[in-house]
């Protein structure tokens, strides 16, 4: 147990000194961009935090289906876990992409088909959160949320493919003019940074699960002890 | 063979069940009716062209109206306590599954036999029936399967009623942007090739929820 604790606080250094490398790079080595100026700087955590929650619900569903395999509950508490932080970057990366937009696009939001599909994938994210809140101590809500994970990862490709079909796939982000859209190019310096900005997110969303599944158990134990002496 | 006679079992209980109240079917007809009313006014949809407003409407008149029907699904038994008693009998999941999922087919196009036409009467659509029939049946067949296992899953939270919409309309986005676009596509006479996509995205979520949801559907009424 306090191996496992030290683990874990080590890893909490790690990515202290990651995320305090990343903001270095994303504020001081990264060169301004020319036409978007120091705004385009959100775009280094941005891309970090859209990358973890876009991961997540794949964590989220191999963890589900070792439950349901095993029965054990690490498992699930693992996936809850991952769908949480989901919900977490999810809102972190439409916060910041919002506040990116409304300078360089001029508006808040577009329903443009990478934001819509994200959107809809936050939306399951949520959906999750209310159906393991509505029954926190249900015992079987696990294995239902477990089933819920999968419909959910299966939805994914569909979420993906739908709004691409329905507005067509407008690429923005970097390259050359495809469409008349807005684009910019990336130098190797701000390649760099948004590499070092994905891994410092990357840490802290490890970091983060670690902790939420640990938080976990301890309420579970927390739960059976107030079984054990009849509170 | 038995588990088509258990299949063909729950079918019949679940029909006959409905037959005798027919609560859960008016309700739903009632609100698909309002949704339209509703719409009218929300829009104003006089004047603009129908056969591309329509669709929208007439899909959210569908799915909103079925949710009525599933929603009652299982909660309904979990109220009686007769899901208990069928997972007691020896009877295969997989055919309670897909039982209630046919019922479920069943009742949202028992609603939309009646609100298309009302539809059509309403907002005075001109319409071709052949290639529209076939989409609607598409989508109300993912809806079906999905809706059951959701309402499933739903029924045995606390808060049933408000869960299965929060869960099912996420999981529904693109099946239902798919069965408005297909309905504009019929509605509007355009070349299939047009909207072939949408097709083969539809024909792919029904075939791939249908299976899963067979196959999942124990984990949820396990015990």
């Amino acid at each position: 147990m306090n191996t496992k604790r030290n683990w874990s606080d080590i890893w909490g250094i790690v990515t202290l000194i990651a995320v305090m490398v990343g903001l270095y790079f994303a504020f001081v080595y990264a060169p301004t961009e020319a036409t978007m100026g120091s705004i385009q700087r959100i775009f280094y955590f941005h891309m970090g935090s859209n990358a973890a929650s876009l991961t997540s619900i794949l964590i989220a569903a191999i963890a589900a289906a070792l439950f349901l395999r095993s029965g054990n509950l690490k498992y699930d508490r693992v996936s809850y876990a991952c769908m949480e932080l989901g919900v977490l970057f999810g809102a972190i990366s439409l916060a910041t992409g919002m506040i990116w937009a409304r300078p360089v696009w001029g508006t808040w939001w577009t329903w443009e088909a990478r934001l819509t599909s994200f959107l809809i994938l936050w939306l399951v994210y949520v959906a999750y959160m209310m159906l393991r809140l509505s029954s926190a101590n249900d015992p079987t809500i696990a294995r239902i949320a477990a089933v819920f994970t999968f419909v959910g990862v299966i939805d994914v490709p569909f979420i993906m493919i739908a709004p691409r079909l329905w507005r067509g796939l407008h690429p923005v982000l970097f390259g050359t003019n495809a469409g008349g859209e807005f684009t910019f190019n990336i130098t190797p310096e701000m390649l760099t940074t948004l590499f070092v900005c994905i891994v410092a997110v990357m840490c802290l969303y490890i970091w983060l699960l670690v902790q939420r599944a640990h938080l976990g158990s301890l309420q579970a134990q927390v739960a059976e002890l107030r079984e054990q002496y009849g509170e | 063979m038995i588990f088509f006679r258990q299949l063909y079992a729950i079918i019949a209980k679940e029909m006959q069940v409905e037959w005798r109240t027919k609560e859960t079917l008016s309700a739903m007809l009632v609100f698909a009716l309002l949704v339209l009313v509703i719409f009218n006014f929300a829009f104003d949809l006089q004047g603009v062209d129908i056969r591309v407003f329509g669709p929208g409407v007439l899909w959210v008149a569908f799915s909103f109206s079925g949710i009525i029907g599933l929603g009652r699904s299982f909660a309904a038994e979990r109220d009686r306590g007769s899901l208990d008693g069928m997972l007691l009998a020896p009877v295969d999941r997989g055919a309670i599954f897909l039982g209630k999922a046919f019922a479920n087919l069943v009742f949202i196009l028992a609603m939309e036999i009646v609100t298309l036409p009302l539809f059509v009467i309403l907002f005075n659509v001109p319409i071709e029936w052949f290639p529209l029939v076939g989409y609607i049946l598409m989508g109300t067949l993912g809806f079906a399967a999905v809706g059951t296992l959701l309402s499933a899953i739903a029924a045995s939270t606390r808060m049933r009623d408000v869960m299965l919409p929060v869960l099912l309309f996420p999981v529904l986005v693109p099946l239902l942007v798919a069965s408005v676009k297909l309905t504009q596509g019929a509605l509007q006479n355009l070349p299939f090739s047009d909207y072939q996509g949408w097709f083969n995205l539809l024909l792919a979520y029904d075939v791939i929820f249908l299976v899963v949801a067979y196959l999942v559907f124990e984990f949820v009424v396990e015990e």
